[in-house]
């Protein structure tokens, strides 16, 4: 397999972005990824959407996005893991690299979250869960998550105040991320008192809907060396897939998230590494229990440790592990396709020293990991500075 | 989403009659999986109409279907042959809730939806 590298990566602002829809946005930020790898043209593609059908009444995404960036009749995939399908577009994409088969490769991910309904909005991702024995029964994403906080508390001792430190840490990255739907800071009491949603999380502790897009652009690192070496040469040294079952009620640990376990536990053999050879990481965080337990499954911190290291600031910017310095899903927002490929945009960025005041301190090697429904599936993928 | 008769319908023997299967070592399949694929073998079985509750949450933000019952308790029930579900748990102050109570699976009416839309029946739990 060859080395892939990360050329090009592109944004725009996330929010309620009214004035624009799924193919501007989509195309903003693909348009923004291939200028910042100043590539000239691009053999195929591939984009992550969770559910286009639902939210915006197009599906056909790949023939879209080739379309309306006027690259037809180069191939396009789209691919669809839930929250992960972001991350899943990556993967397909290092694949296709990796594998010989082509050498510039546009990754993208998109959602449109608001031309429906909350109502409707709820819905569509509630596909995302078991529809029959979870949905039926009145269960919401929150709720699932809920059930986990739950589950973790009672096993574990993990606080309310520790979920919801989690929120002010990620809020308090956000302020600095100019592309984040909510880039200013929040209290510890605000959090507390928020709306409650599904008891114990309130509406602070769970991400938003938004309006978003990201992209990429994949080649080889051969020919990164060669041919684009305007920004330091990033490259992608592991990558793990893994799934679990559809229901949160099949699983037999309820506290953690064993997909995303076997996904970096895959991803770490890839790369030769383990979790302590990590300098920074960008996680699911769609509720922030997900944030306490993914560090937990990751590797980095012992179960039932997740809580006490938010608390203890071990997570933040300045601390040993810091942990979704782009704001996560919480503050950056949560356009469900579009995720797992920004996450690889913030390691990528932090690595080539581009991300602004948020900037770590020379980090060498980053983690995403992007998570579908309830932990349904997972990817993990890490990117080092060569 | 509406529910339209064949599809509520094919659910019946599961969600009315609580149809299962189980292998060899005793594990219950609900629904029943494709588990030849793995080389067990199953038998038919009924689950079992009573356990605990493993963790549970309080619904305040609802679907439009349930949105007449907020704030309603629903939780991951083990019943009593291992099997585990995701079950309201009703005819309970939500506050009195807890991890380890005992319950029993009752036959109750699950959604309501519009006028043109099904009576939706299924199984909740209440404290045994």
């Amino acid at each position: 397999m060859r080395e892939v590298a990360v050329i090009g990566v592109g944004l725009h602002k996330w929010g309620e972005l009214w004035d624009m829809s799924i193919r501007d946005i989509l195309v903003t930020a693909a348009v923004a990824a291939l200028k910042d790898a100043g590539v000239d043209h691009v053999d195929s593609m591939f984009l992550g959407c969770m559910s286009s059908g639902l939210f915006s009444g197009q599906e056909h995404l790949a023939s879209v996005m080739a379309d309306y960036l006027d690259l037809t009749p180069a191939p396009a995939t789209r691919v669809e893991s839930a929250c992960a399908s972001g991350g899943l577009a990556v993967r397909l994409g290092w694949m296709e690299v990796a594998s010989g088969l082509s050498d510039i490769v546009l990754v993208g991910g998109v959602e449109k979250m608001t031309d429906v309904s909350g109502t409707e909005a709820t819905f569509a991702l509630s596909t995302a869960a078991d529809t029959e024995y979870e949905g039926y029964q009145g269960v919401t994403f929150p709720g699932l998550y809920a059930m986990m906080a739950r589950a973790h508390m009672n096993r574990y001792g993990t606080t309310l105040e520790q979920l919801s430190q989690v929120s002010v840490k990620n809020h308090a990255n956000g302020a600095l991320n100019p592309y984040a739907q909510y880039p200013f800071p929040v209290t510890l009491e605000t959090v507390m008192n928020s709306t409650m949603v599904a008891e114990p999380l309130r509406l602070l502790h769970c991400s938003p809907i938004t309006d978003g897009a990201a992209a990429l652009v994949l080649c080889p690192a051969e020919l990164a060396r060669k041919s684009f070496r305007e920004h330091p040469l990033v490259v992608i040294t592991g990558s793990g897939h893994a799934t679990d079952t559809i229901a949160l009620h099949s699983r037999a640990d309820l506290t953690t998230i064993k997909a995303a376990e076997v996904a970096a536990k895959r991803a770490y053999e890839m790369a030769g590494i383990g979790p302590d050879d990590i300098d920074f990481a960008e996680v699911h965080d769609c509720f922030t229990i997900a944030e306490i337990m993914t560090t937990e499954a990751l590797g980095f911190f012992a179960p039932g440790q997740g809580g006490p290291a938010a608390e203890n600031g071990e997570t933040s910017r300045e601390g040993s592990k810091p942990i979704n310095t782009s704001g996560g899903l919480k503050a950056k927002g949560h356009p469900v396709g579009a995720t797992g490929v920004a996450q690889i945009i913030e390691l990528v960025l932090q690595l080539r020293g581009e991300a602004g005041k948020r900037q770590l301190k020379e980090p060498r090697r980053g983690l995403a990991q992007n998570m579908g429904g309830s932990g349904g599936s997972s990817l993990v993928h890490i990117l080092e500075k060569r | 989403m509406k529910i339209i008769p064949p599809r509520y319908h094919r659910e019946i023997p599961r969600r009315y009659r609580l149809e299962a299967e189980k292998d060899d070592t005793g594990r219950i399949y609900f629904p029943p999986r494709a588990a030849y694929i793995s080389g067990k073998s199953v038998q038919p079985c009924r689950l079992a109409d009573r356990g605990k509750v493993v963790t549970f949450t309080v619904i305040h933000t609802a679907p439009k279907e349930h949105s007449d019952l907020t704030p309603y308790p629903l939780g991951i029930i083990e019943l009593d042959d291992g099997a585990r579900i995701t079950a309201q748990i009703a005819d309970v102050d939500p506050a009195q809730v807890e991890i380890g109570m005992r319950v029993r699976i009752e036959f109750r009416r699950i959604r309501t939806e519009d006028e043109e839309g099904l009576l939706c029946y299924g199984y909740k739990v209440v404290p045994e």
